[in-house]
């Protein structure tokens, strides 16, 4: 079954290139190929996870490999829905890099199945990680979105046409999205640490981390509601805020030792 | 005072008091926190000073951190009666003022009609005074930036009370045993076990929690995450230990019960004893099995040694009259929480809830205020941008490309 796993990879992988070889040449076909090419590989990285769901009897979002899977899964499934509202080739290109980086990471863990320790044998385990996951990939995207924003912007389009007003305003609500979930991930996992550690709060590196990618966040949101920035800055800001997510998300576990090591 | 106030309410003011505690949060993973200071002398003899001076080695105990906070708490109460008094008076009159606002946008042709039916549509309410209409819908939403705020500001006061008026001490007990609190309360340890039925790890211990009143609970079992909570008290499944334990029986029925440390001899007379080695694990030799412990003994009878052997736990010794009953070596250790305000725990739970109601409200029930005559329309209120981004893409003429 881990074959899947490297399918689901290759296919997101052709579909970035198809992506980029469609923009360049400024062609239809490879991008139409491209969106095909990804929707098979989404489809293929889906049956992956529910066969490791199924095996681990479990969420199986537990150690740095599945969560890094569900993480480039969950912008996946973003990506598809942003897809919906707006019909963007640089937000794609953008967005499929990120899920084939993710994957490609992910390839690089250990990918054991290993067992659940007792201390994450908890209600609270999907509802904790499950939101974790989609605050991130909704700040993954919403930063693909401002770097179309950019982008355009460069090329000389008005920031005040329609469509670079929108793109900022899908940029600010998948901002804000991500940021009611990241919200959640931080206090369920603080009554999640209360019955498993005694605190809800122990300044742990990883609590810590979340609280600065939380803050960042919420600095962008005033910033905006204030209007005194341009759009230009603000969506500077949420692409220079992904390091921040994407810290929290491995860095913390590798460079910082903590309580939650083990994840 | 009022600039003071309306300093402290500023969000600009906000901003830079986040800005300041995301630092100190980075600032503390400059260094592992929380250590004995001479750990950082030896580590970073150069930076010592500095990091002393600064308190880098505890830095949410540091009194600049605790500055930021409080001011924060001030700014979050300043600002969040401000909302409240918005919140509270933005209903009255909202759609009277509404009505007079001027259009930002032009309507062509028959275009209010299709507005209307577009307002319909999105179920709004739609009131005309005079020429105009106001079409008006999520009137609670404005409720949700104060109930974000408030529930931000109660999560540090509840937070602070739950965190740091409970006292938390580390036991560990015995099955069969029980722990004595400072207060009188008792907590008895039934049984331990380290594996569930299916065979997987999962430690659990059965206890009973008795109050200095003489209050008994019913006997309950905790795990990992699973801790239970009565009266003041709440017990956690935190450690597990092993040590060796023995009961020894006497032909009169009379028992006693012995720790073994390692060397320690259960001596019958000078020449019959039973001297422990030690407390160890093994697998099978064949590799299949689960590990198991052993006690590593020898016993003297009348002087002469017998050879060291393995004892399993629930086996029988006999020496003499006397049956030694090697017991099973592991016992829990118990994480006891004695909160002295029970309901902080709840109050801090309940503005978790609030926050992200508030969170909801803000993002997804935005008020929408629109008004409208024949000529145009223009969309109104703080969260006027949604509404008017929709109604531009849907009745301006600008041509939607692809983005
Ligand atoms: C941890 C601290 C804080 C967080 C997480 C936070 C979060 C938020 C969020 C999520 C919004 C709504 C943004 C939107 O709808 O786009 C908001 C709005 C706002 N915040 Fe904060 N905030 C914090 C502290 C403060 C403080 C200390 C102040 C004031 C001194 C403040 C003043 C405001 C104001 C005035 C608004 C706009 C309200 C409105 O227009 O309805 N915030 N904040």
């Amino acid at each position: 079954m881990t074959t899947l796993f490297y399918i689901s990879l290759g296919l997101y992988a052709a579909a970035l290139l198809a992506q980029l070889a469609g923009v360049l040449a400024k062609k239809e076909g490879p991008k139409k190929l491209a969106w095909a090419l990804f929707v098979l590989g989404l489809l293929a990285h889906i049956a992956y996870f529910a066969w490791r769901g199924v095996v681990a009897q479990r969420l199986p979002l537990s150690s740095q490999f599945e969560f890094s899977c569900g993480f480039a899964l969950g912008v996946a499934l973003v990506l598809l829905v942003a897809r919906t509202r707006v019909n963007a080739d640089r937000i794609a290109a953008a967005g499929m890099a990120s899920v084939a980086l993710l994957m490609l990471y992910a390839s690089r863990q250990n990918m054991e199945i290993r067992e659940l320790m007792p201390a994450l044998r908890s209600f609270w385990f999907d509802f904790h990680i499950g939101a974790a996951v989609f605050s991130y990939s909704t700040f993954l995207v919403a930063g693909c979105v401002s770097l179309r924003y950019v982008l355009q912007y460069r090329k000389g389009e008005s920031p005040d046409s329609l469509r670079m007003k929108r793109l900022e305003y899908i940029s600010y609500r998948l901002v804000a999205l991500g940021f009611l979930l990241l919200t959640a991930v931080i206090v369920i996992g603080a009554v999640w640490a209360e019955a498993a550690w005694s605190a809800y709060w122990t300044w742990d590196p990883k609590e810590v981390w979340a609280l600065i990618t939380w803050i960042i966040y919420a600095v962008y949101l005033h910033l905006r509601l204030r209007r005194e920035k341009s759009d230009l800055f603000l969506c500077w800001y949420v692409i220079l805020a992904i390091p921040a997510f994407l810290f929290t998300f491995a860095g913390v576990n590798k460079l910082i030792p903590g309580l939650h090591s083990y994840a | 005072m009022k600039r003071i106030l309306s300093f402290l309410r500023s969000m600009r003011f906000a901003n830079a008091l986040l800005v300041g505690v995301a630092l100190c949060c980075g600032l503390s993973s400059l260094l592992p926190q929380g250590k004995e200071l001479s750990c950082y002398a030896e580590s970073y003899p150069r930076l010592y000073p500095l990091i002393y001076r600064l308190r880098l080695f505890d830095v949410f105990k540091s009194w600049y951190f605790l500055l930021l906070v409080a001011l924060l708490c001030l700014s979050m109460l300043a600002c969040t009666l401000g909302m409240l008094r918005r919140a509270l008076r933005g209903g009255k009159g909202e759609i009277e003022r509404a009505a007079a606002l001027p259009d930002t946008d032009a309507l062509g042709e028959g275009g209010l009609e299709r507005l209307r039916l577009y307002m319909a549509s999105i179920r709004c309410r739609e009131e005309k005074i005079g020429e105009s209409f106001v079409f008006h819908k999520n009137g609670f939403g404005r409720w949700g930036t104060f109930l974000i705020h408030l529930s931000i500001l109660l999560t540090v006061i509840f937070g602070a009370m739950a965190l740091y008026l409970p006292r938390v001490t580390d036991e560990s007990c015995r099955p069969g045993a029980s722990i004595t609190l400072d207060d009188g309360a008792r907590i008895a340890v039934d049984s331990f076990s380290m594996y569930d039925e299916a065979g997987t790890l999962d430690y659990a211990s059965v206890i009973r929690i008795t109050l200095p009143d003489g209050r008994e609970s019913a006997p309950q079992e905790i795990r990992v995450n699973y801790p239970m909570t009565f009266g003041p008290y709440k017990v956690f499944q935190w450690t597990y230990g092993a040590e060796g334990a023995v009961l020894a029986r006497a032909a009169d029925g009379s028992t006693d019960f012995f720790e073994l440390d390692r060397g320690s001899i259960l001596s019958l007379d000078a020449a019959n004893r039973i001297e422990y080695y030690g407390l160890y694990e093994a697998t099978p030799e064949d590799g299949a099995g689960e590990s198991y412990v052993f006690y590593e003994i020898a016993v003297v009878r009348g002087g002469v040694s017998e050879s060291v052997r393995e004892i399993r736990p629930g086996e029988t010794v006999t020496l003499g009259e006397v049956e030694f009953d090697f017991l099973d070596p592991y016992y829990p250790g118990l994480r006891i929480k004695t909160m002295p305000v029970r309901a902080a725990n709840a109050l801090l739970e309940t503005a978790f809830v609030l926050m992200l109601v508030g969170l909801f409200l803000s993002f997804y029930l935005q008020p929408v205020l629109v008004k409208a005559d024949e000529k145009g329309w223009t969309a109104a209120g703080p969260r006027g941008e949604k509404m008017r981004m929709e109604l531009r893409r849907r009745f301006a003429p600008e041509k939607e490309e692809q983005t």
